[in-house]
């Protein structure tokens, strides 16, 4: 039984592994044409301490040329803090059909919001 | 930065009525439509081709000017050339990314690009003859697209705005480093302003084309207008262009080669605006459909940067396999 880290890095790593092979070999099918690059969908953070923030994607071999693509395509403006690049096939994301049952049974929950409690005009610092 | 009005589009749609009434809902209602949402087979086909012919824009669009960067007159105009061309490579990437949202590779859009079933902005077609063609291009090309560009800002299909965006906010310094190239030109020897003028007199007519064939002429425009993919016919875009345009070719001292150009009070509901001679559509047909000065060479171009960039291609992938099969225990 190897150690604990090690088998969560693999568990990691595997499917990425999995992925690529599979494209590689995908590839070696194709005619030169259609052979592709893995996309990674690329995230940037702002100077001053904003959220990263989805920006767009890039094609790439491996993550650090997808770092650098993504640097030369998405912060060729200074206007950058960190990077963050993750393999499309690894995003998990929710239906589109889903939204209604996902979301809207938050729409009628007024009383998480602030202004739904009645606090009389002459309460300061509230 | 190279949108053109679009060249040919289909938009037939086999869904029901009652499907294509509740997506027009969503359209109407302005909200934006977004990648894995349903939406009618026409809608995507249209943006799939428009989004391709724009991004194969940006990237042919690098050829004509960076034809110029090693012959760039001094270090300033060297670097701002340079930034620029490699903007426009970021917009193609942009672009491609956007419409690889709707379900087609990069690969099969190259493809298509070199095979020219996909078109691309009739603009660069011709050629850079002098360094002020770099002015005229950055003045004239890049300000025609950046009127095409703003309304597509708010397209309804949520990547395509997005990456309009993003390019949007790039845009402005092209056309400003191109006006100044002209204003320093025009201000220079008699040589270096006949240069000037022969720019202008050489890209003002392209410049109008980039808009698109004539509403007249353009079947496919209500469809997109109605799916909000398009704001602005190509005729009120074009004409958009010629009001901003003309009174900056006069700043410049130099004067736009159309002898039927003339103020009318009564344009633009009483605003006033340019009227302006006809356009050659024949030449404009004949550049898209390939015979343009330099379709060939362009063409020649991008198959051999994609066949010559084939063995990097390979090798990454291959360096990538072998990196993922070796065992951790390294780590």
């Amino acid at each position: 039984m190897p150690p604990k880290k090690q088998l969560s890095r693999r568990q990691l790593n595997s499917p990425f592994a999995n992925l690529i092979e599979a494209m590689v070999e995908a590839k070696s099918k194709e005619d030169e044409m259609t052979g592709f690059t893995p996309l990674w969908e690329v995230f940037v953070q702002p100077k001053g301490a904003l959220a990263h923030k989805h920006c767009g994607s890039v094609h790439a071999a491996d993550a650090e040329q997808a770092l650098q693509a993504a640097r030369d395509v998405y912060a060729r403006r200074e206007e950058v803090r960190s990077i963050w690049v993750v393999p499309s096939a690894q995003i998990i994301a929710s239906e589109p059909e889903a939204a209604g049952m996902l979301f809207d049974p938050a729409s009628d929950k007024i009383y998480r919001h602030p202004s739904f409690y009645d606090i009389p005009d002459d309460i300061e610092n509230m | 930065m190279y949108a053109q009005g679009l060249i040919g589009a289909d938009t037939a749609s086999g869904e029901t009525a009652e499907f294509l009434a509740a997506f027009q809902a969503r359209i109407d209602a302005n909200e934006k439509i977004e990648p894995r949402e349903a939406m009618p087979e026409g809608y995507r086909r249209t943006l799939i081709r428009q989004i391709g012919q724009h991004a194969h824009s940006e990237i042919v669009g690098m050829l004509p000017e960076g034809n110029w960067i090693t012959r760039a007159p001094s270090l300033r105009r060297k670097a701002a050339l340079l930034a620029k061309v490699q903007d426009e490579g970021g917009h193609g990437l942009y672009l491609y990314a956007a419409a690889e949202t709707l379900g087609i590779s990069r690969e099969q859009m190259t493809q298509d690009l070199l095979s020219g079933k996909a078109k691309y902005s009739s603009i660069f077609n011709y050629p850079t003859l002098s360094w002020a063609d770099i002015g005229a291009i950055g003045w004239l090309v890049d300000g025609a697209a950046i009127m095409n560009q703003i309304p597509l800002c708010r397209c309804s299909y949520g990547p395509y705005a997005r990456a309009m965006i993003r390019i949007c906010k790039e845009e402005s310094f092209h056309q400003r480093q191109g006006y100044e190239i002209m204003l320093t030109l025009a201000a220079g020897s008699a040589e270096q302003k006949d240069m000037a003028q022969d720019a202008l007199n050489r890209w003002w007519w392209p410049s109008l084309m980039m808009f698109g064939p004539p509403d007249s002429d353009s079947q496919n425009s209500d469809q997109s207008m109605a799916w909000k993919i398009k704001r602005f016919s190509n005729d009120e875009l074009r004409q958009k262009f010629v009001d901003a345009t003309v009174p900056q070719a006069d700043r410049l001292g130099l004067s736009v080669p159309d002898d039927q150009l003339v103020w009318n009070e009564a344009k633009n509901g009483g605003a006033g605006g340019y009227d302006f001679g006809p356009i050659d559509w024949s030449e404009f047909w004949s550049v898209v459909k390939g015979d343009g000065p330099m379709n060939r060479q362009r063409i020649a171009a991008r198959q051999k940067a994609w066949d010559d960039g084939a063995w990097v291609r390979e090798a990454a992938l291959a360096h990538a396999a072998k990196k993922a099969a070796q065992p951790q225990a390294a780590e």
